[in-house]
């Protein structure tokens, strides 16, 4: 039987292989040949693709090259959107690899957020955290942590280092004795076809009468549409880091174990495959 | 082949909303009149540690009302498909460059200078005209219930006339100098971009406003009126760093 502590390697070490393209209306001096990758799961695009840019910088003049961004179908991806949330997203029913476009122009400014440096990114990863404690310790165990902390989180992620990590976020997965779990479960529901981005509420992982709630309850309760079959009993799937849990899975043990790195739950209901 | 994912290019979503400390702008709304107002909340504050939307929505409304009294621009926006929603008002001001006094917020035609002020021949005045166009900023103001900190969260968004929004530098630049100190020392935690659930669209970046509650001074009149209105003033210092902001 897998200890729970697997799981969370399991997640951390996560990767999608992916192939990177130039966009073909880029001005090159010689031909760009495509770049392969294993992306993590857990990280943010343009905290791994230092290697990509450079690989396609170096087929460009100077001139031609302004921020990178990425496309995937003609969606453009956001950066501050974990990797794997995306692919679940948008692509986990293409076979392999995943196939991204690169550009350097026509930055799509009403679409993407701007990455002017890696710190963009460590204010958005650290927001996520402090947000995703707010719901489960009123931002205590956050708040009592000093500044290096922080810090060391911020550096387990972008070094890929699961032990760093995991050292300070173990403390936001604890809870207080007498509870049975957390105060509010951090999660967020993405589906491509509503408008709404995600769907973001307060959600509490045990029942008045102690029950664990469960992730099929969570789903009947903030977003039923989505395991409801809707037209002849044509059924979602619901995907966290590329599997999908059983519905009975309790909420608090997917918090402590499924969450990304920022500490939410970022699940996607995504249509049924037509095989 | 999973249903094609909706082009973004498609949502009629505007540019970035940025967060942060809005007091160069704040400083135009009419700020004495609504602090003059006293504001009596019922419940006791010591009890209800944290603000409910229910209590939100409702003094979002008095707000409002006050604003129309005053003629102050804001307004209630609700969303089409659930119970929540924002209160809203947009304002227009002179760019301003960094260390410059922040200008009035004020209408387009206002601003511009006149011919006789310039007493430049006309074709000139065009010229200075456009550039002038181009230096105007509009200032959108969302003011929302946070459901996870549960607290009133103000987001801004800055863009020229033509679309353009105002860079994240600009941003830090045109912070009023009396509030400078802190977006100096830490330009990401006072004022970042965040993706802000709009009533339509995936709208852009939003952020949660960092009140710096120890500079919580009489010229700063939309931060204050807030809390006055909202969060209470003497309870501003439990709603510091830990809930409001990032």
């Amino acid at each position: 039987m897998t200890d729970d502590k697997d799981v969370l390697r399991d997640v951390w070490f996560g990767r999608i292989p992916t192939c990177f393209t130039l966009y073909q209306d880029e001005i090159t001096e010689r031909e760009a040949e495509p770049y392969y990758l294993l992306l993590p799961r857990v990280s943010y695009l343009t905290l791994v693709t230092d290697k990509v840019k450079k690989h396609f910088q170096k087929v460009m003049r100077q001139e031609d090259i302004s921020e990178i961004w990425f496309e995937y179908e003609g969606t453009p991806l956001k950066w501050h959107y974990p990797i794997g949330l995306l692919f679940d997203l948008l692509a986990s029913s293409s076979a392999l690899p995943w196939n991204i476009i690169v550009h350097f122009k026509s930055f799509p400014e009403k679409d993407l957020l701007h990455c002017p440096s890696k710190d963009a990114i460590e204010a958005h990863f650290m927001s996520c955290m402090k947000e995703a404690d707010a719901l489960k310790h009123k931002s205590q165990v956050i708040n009592e942590m000093q500044k290096k902390d922080h810090k060391q989180l911020w550096m387990g992620l972008q070094n890929d280092r699961f032990d760093q990590f995991w050292a300070i976020n173990r403390k936001l997965m604890e809870y207080p004795a007498e509870e049975n779990g957390f105060r509010y479960i951090p999660f967020r529901i993405y589906q491509t076809t509503t408008e709404r981005p995600f769907i973001q509420k307060l959600f509490r992982p045990v029942a008045a009468d102690g029950q664990l709630h469960t992730l099929g309850d969570l789903l009947r309760e903030v977003c039923p549409s989505a395991i409801a079959p809707e037209d002849g009993g044509k059924k979602n799937q619901v995907m966290i880091h590329g599997i999908e849990p059983m519905l009975e899975t309790p909420l608090q043990w997917l918090s402590e174990h499924l969450s990304y790195p920022d500490n939410f739950l970022h699940i996607s209901i995504i249509p049924q495959p037509i095989d | 082949m999973l249903g094609r994912p909706r082009p973004l290019s498609e949502i009629s979503s505007p540019s970035a909303i940025r967060t942060g400390n809005p007091s160069h702008a704040a400083a135009k709304l009419r700020a004495p009149a609504l602090l003059s107002s006293s504001y009596t909340l019922p419940f006791n504050m010591e009890e209800d540690e944290f603000l409910e939307e229910k209590t939100f929505q409702h003094y979002c409304a008095e707000f409002i009302k006050h604003s129309q009294q005053i003629g102050d621009g804001w307004e209630w926006k609700t969303s089409k498909d659930y119970s929540d929603g924002y209160m809203y008002k947009t304002c227009f001001q002179a760019n301003e460059m960094a260390g410059a006094c922040p200008g009035t917020c004020a209408d387009v035609q206002t601003w511009l200078p006149t011919e006789e002020a310039l007493d430049l021949p006309s074709d000139d005045l065009e010229v200075i005209e456009t550039q002038a166009a181009s230096e105007v900023v509009k200032y959108e103001y969302h003011v929302l219930y946070s459901c996870s900190y549960q607290v009133p969260v103000l987001y801004f968004r800055a863009s020229f006339l033509d679309g353009r929004p105002l860079t994240l530098q600009d941003i830090w630049n045109g912070v009023h100098e009396s509030y400078k100190t802190r977006p100096l020392q830490g330009p990401w935690d006072t004022i970042t971009q965040q993706v802000h659930l709009e009533e339509t669209l995936e709208k852009i970046d939003i952020g949660a406003l960092y009140m710096d509650t120890e500079r919580m001074v009489s010229p700063s009149p939309v931060p204050t009126v807030l809390c006055g209105m909202l969060v209470l003033p003497h309870r501003c210092s439990s709603y510091g760093e830990g809930y409001l902001c990032q």
